[in-house]
């Protein structure tokens, strides 16, 4: 598990903030009480402790859990935290696979294991995805935004087969400070500076707040002493040999206060069994890997990181206004499509000489003063065939039933055209369609049954002469056989 | 009419070795120009006292205003890389479904082809037998919507009126380069003559006014359809304002879905040819209405200065509000300064389109009928997929991406008048700045503010549109700012002021189509 050595550093001293997604930048306050937080990259949960059934076994100290006897505590690690520490293992597996922003895959996981426990502890679980957030409630929990008003409740979810509600959401990045809690009393508003980078803390509420924490310095030697924090594992209960016993009071930045504030009368397991047995097997099976960088993010957007700072570049070559269209020009030496002359619009398309606005982006063609440049002809406009299908005239063509047969296809010089004629009017290779400077020109390669034109208002058809090219205007019309096709361009030289 | 002159021939030497009578670095870079200077480059020099730059309808209403004044063909100059008067205008027209045969949307209370503006088109109209049109005029805009003429009939009128004050005669084709100032007062106007028209690349003409009516400096389509276009060199997604018959005749053949972006004049006239073709041929097109801008209520500053609005559309019956030629607003623009101007330009600008009965009942029945859809959002994507276009959009409520037939854009920009080359040279070069909205700035009498050399540029059209006065880019507009002009040159002791006399007998000529 990558994550079990790499998580203090993937928030303390990851890589670049350019890849650090916005999720791990933000500052995550605490609220002091009873409830568990778990922050890990990517992840943020908060989960209802007392929601479980503590074992009736468990002696609850009267006051302050700090009071009661250490020894006792993991003994009396309560039935239910056994599913707190199947979520967390799941989030943390989730967290490890190695995505920035692994809502999505949460909500998969999650929803593949919910119906396999039942008596859930209350939860409030926010991560990151790609363009917002995934937040998952269940029993108790809530996240809202006090400042905007907004709530949401697991009342308006979907009832488990236990009868627990929940309900998950994608939501966007509010602008405001995010509340997670797990229904747990909120006592007393998060301290200002309280931040928590990653780990396992006690507290009523998480504040996912849109200011942006402060770069922590890295820490040179080792990961954070939360980074050793592990959560009570089902299987281990054995304290962990040189694992500080107090981790969750050793938050790197001021965190809340510890829970003594409480006059609460319920069990502590998690202050006690959270360093007591933290992470003792896998911190040493597992001799940290290096720490493994996480791919960057498909799309981060980030509301509340601040904008990144770009590199400084080069300026920008001044050129004067001749410039541009001969580099345009002549970037292809070698390029061998069809050229042709044309003016140049003020912006340096080339055009028909004919026309009165640019082509391509509407300029009015009247302020160059004519002078012909050589460049790639544009395709000179369309045939729209009775069909309704459309050919774009980029080159010379060749009309007929079977135009693939003329060995001036074969060779490439020009492109067949099909014409499907039931009625058999249409010539194995009927006419041509020949680009010609600006113009197109159709030619009747002496068809049997010939080719007839019809210009834009004209009264009756016109037979070609075969062999004698005719101009195409737009709007002409011609026909082959029962076929026919109209000739139009936007180029709306006429 | 020529039309040998403008087409140059295909496969002319491009490279052709420097032809005598061109620029040089001296003069491009000099504000003053001595004719010298000229004489030492080889560009022959051309005396003329009046020269008119663009020849379009604005130069056309300038020369009928000076020859009926009494200015003989050879004071005059028409300098155009235009074959007729109308040709731009047209082209823009009929490509925006407004061909010869259909009415005009945008003002037409004057006529380019008559100063006197009598009689109208509408009482040309009823004259020749149109009774409907004169109860028209009677009743609009209440009972009936506004007049307005067939395109043909304004071009023929145009036609008629230009060999009658034998306009071709002044006309000289070519591409204008730039105006400068000449010392010792007036101006030259650098013309380049088509390729082989001239012994000499430039000529010069000298003259002590100049007249720019270069109009729209050029249409600007938006960034993505240019991106489009120059990636997959397809013809799917199109402007309006270029011409897209293609569009029509597919769909005729095969049922298809139009996605029609813009709220403006084009967008409206495009609908209706879409719809009518639909009502004729028995269609099947799908429309899809993109708006950015939707407006689903009368709006406006002030309860005075309100306008129509609802589904989308913002209404009005021209692109100005009628008081912008003789009204309240006409004259609060003329006393108004900078940012004050800036303002009342912008609180009547907008888009708009003119209340048609036709085309809003099409659309109604469309939308009962669910072809024609209305959506509110901008494009953000675009490819072509097979014979369709897939366009990613962002709509007011989310990305949304769908398949169709094609795009038509009618959301033309109007480009900068720096991208005009003669514009951004007297930018440049002769002292001309810009007045609030960004375009040339000028005088109440539309003489280019700091062009003065012993003579004076005027500029009209809407390369002034931000001036003393609105509404520059309509027939009516060009008559008003050349009456200014006009005015302006007769205290210069150009030519004589028409009187009472002189304007009757001209009428009179006018009316029997008398050559003068």
């Amino acid at each position: 598990m990558a994550a079990d050595s790499a998580l203090a550093p993937a928030s303390s001293t990851g890589p670049a903030p350019t890849t650090v997604p916005p999720f791990d930048q933000v500052s995550v306050a605490i609220a002091p009480g009873d409830d568990l937080i778990v922050r890990m990259p990517g992840i943020l949960l908060v989960v209802g402790v007392e929601a479980t059934p503590a074992p009736p076994a468990a002696p609850a100290p009267k006051l302050g859990g700090w009071g009661a006897a250490p020894v006792k505590a993991p003994a009396a690690a309560p039935v239910g935290d056994t599913k707190v520490g199947e979520l967390v293992a799941l989030c943390r597996r989730v967290s490890a696979a190695g995505s920035r922003a692994p809502g999505r895959r949460l909500h998969d996981e999650l929803r593949a294991w919910l119906p396999t426990v039942s008596d859930l502890p209350s939860f409030a679980l926010a991560a990151a995805t790609e363009e917002g957030l995934a937040v998952a409630l269940v029993g108790e929990g809530v996240a809202e935004v006090p400042d905007l008003g907004l709530r949401l409740t697991p009342a308006d979810g979907e009832r488990l087969q236990d009868g627990t509600r929940i309900l998950d959401r994608l939501v966007d990045w509010p602008p405001a400070p995010l509340r997670l809690s797990a229904g747990g009393p909120l006592d007393m508003a998060p301290h200002p500076l309280a931040d928590l980078e990653s780990g396992v803390v006690p507290g009523a509420a998480a504040v996912l707040s849109p200011a942006v924490a402060p770069a922590p310095t890295p820490m040179p030697d080792a990961p954070s002493p939360t980074a050793l924090v592990r959560l009570p594992s089902p299987s281990s209960l054995l304290p962990p040999p040189g694992v500080p016993a107090q981790p969750v009071a050793v938050a790197p930045t001021p965190v809340a206060p510890p829970p003594v504030a409480h006059d609460h009368d319920h069990a502590h397991p998690h202050e006690h069994a959270v360093p007591e047995q933290a992470a003792a097997p896998q911190a040493e099976e597992a001799p940290a890997p290096p720490p493994v960088e996480l791919p960057p993010p498909a799309f981060a957007s980030s509301l509340l990181a601040p904008p990144e700072e770009e590199a400084p570049r080069e300026p920008l070559p001044v050129l004067d206004r001749e410039q541009p269209p001969a580099a345009l020009i002549e970037q292809e030496p070698e390029d061998t499509r069809p050229k042709v002359k044309g003016f140049l619009c003020s912006r340096g398309h080339l055009n028909d000489p004919r026309v009165l606005f640019c082509n391509l982006c509407g300029i009015r063609m009247a302020e160059r003063t004519g002078v012909f440049i050589e460049g790639v002809r544009p395709p000179l406009g369309l045939l729209v065939f009775d069909n309704g299908a459309t050919v774009s005239l980029d080159m010379d063509y060749l009309l007929g039933r079977e135009p693939e047969t003329d060995d001036r296809v074969t060779s490439g010089q020009l492109r067949p055209l099909l014409v499907v004629d039931q009625t058999g009017g249409v010539s194995r290779h009927h006419a041509e369609i020949r680009l010609e400077g600006w113009d197109v020109v159709l030619v009747d390669i002496g068809s049997a049954n010939g080719t007839l034109v019809a210009p834009p208002g004209a009264p009756a058809w016109q037979s070609l002469v075969p062999n004698q090219p005719v101009r195409l205007v737009p709007g002409m019309a011609v026909r082959m056989g029962s076929r026919q096709f109209a000739f139009e361009s936007p180029h709306g030289a006429t | 009419m020529s039309e040998s002159t403008i087409a140059p021939q295909h496969g002319q030497g491009a490279a052709a070795p420097a032809q005598p009578g061109d620029l040089n670095d001296q003069l491009i870079a000099s504000d003053f120009w001595t004719d010298q200077m000229l004489a030492e480059a080889g560009i022959p020099i051309i005396d003329v006292p009046f020269v008119t730059v663009g020849g379009g309808i604005g130069s056309f209403v300038m020369a009928d205003y000076l020859r009926i004044s009494g200015v003989p063909t050879n004071s005059i100059r028409v300098l155009t890389p235009l074959k007729t008067p109308w040709e731009s205008y047209e082209y823009l027209t009929t490509v925006s479904q407004v061909p010869r045969k259909e009415r005009l949307r945008s003002d037409s209370q004057s006529r380019p082809d008559n100063i006197w503006g009598f009689p109208s088109y509408a009482l040309s109209e009823g004259l020749h037998g149109n009774i409907k049109m004169l109860w028209n005029v009677l009743v609009e805009p209440i009972f009936a919507n506004y007049y307005t003429p067939k395109a043909g009939v304004v071009f023929e009128g145009i036609e008629r009126e230009m060999y009658r004050i034998r306009y071709p005669e002044m006309v000289v084709h070519g591409q204008v380069r730039m105006v400068r100032r000449r010392v010792g007062g007036g101006y030259f106007t650098i013309l380049t003559p088509p390729e082989g028209a001239a012994p000499t690349k430039r000529i010069a003409y000298r003259s002590q006014w100049v007249h720019v009516a270069i109009g729209y400096p050029g249409l600007k389509y938006l960034d993505d359809l240019q991106n489009y276009r120059s990636t997959y060199n397809d013809y799917k997604v199109v402007n309006a304002y270029e011409s897209h018959e293609h569009l029509y005749e597919k769909l005729a053949l095969k049922p298809g879905i139009v996605l029609i972006r813009g709220g403006g004049i084009v967008a409206s006239r495009v609908l209706q040819r879409l719809i009518d073709d639909r009502d004729a041929k028995g269609l099947q097109t799908q429309i899809i209405h993109l708006f950015r801008t939707y407006t689903d209520k009368p709006h406006g500053p002030g309860i005075f200065k309100r306008r129509k609005g609802a589904d989308g559309w913002a209404y009005q019956g021209f692109n100005y509000p009628k008081s912008v030629w003789g009204g309240q607003l006409k004259a609060q623009v003329r006393k108004s300064e900078g940012a004050e101007r800036a303002k009342l330009y912008k609180e009547m600008g907008g888009t708009n389109t003119p209340f048609r009965r036709n085309w809003l009942e099409q659309l109604s029945r469309g939308r009962r009928e669910g072809w024609y859809r209305v959506m509110i959002g901008e494009i953000t994507s675009m490819k072509p997929v097979g014979e369709l276009v897939e366009v990613g959009l962002n709509t007011d409520q989310g990305p949304q991406v769908g398949t169709v037939d094609f795009v038509l854009d009618c959301t033309g920009l109007e480009a900068d008048i720096r991208e005009h080359r003669v514009l951004a040279d007297l930018l440049d070069h002769s002292g001309v700045g810009r007045n609030p909205v960004g375009r040339l700035d000028v005088e109440r009498s539309f003489e280019l503010r700091g062009a003065q050399n012993g003579g004076k540029i005027y500029a009209v059209g809407s390369a002034t549109l931000g001036g003393y006065f609105p509404g520059v880019d309509t027939f009516y507009g060009l008559q008003i700012a050349c009456v200014e002009v006009l005015d302006d040159l007769v205290r210069q002791g150009f030519t004589k002021k028409i009187g009472p006399g002189r304007s009757t007998s001209q009428w009179l000529k006018w009316m029997r189509n008398k050559t003068i």
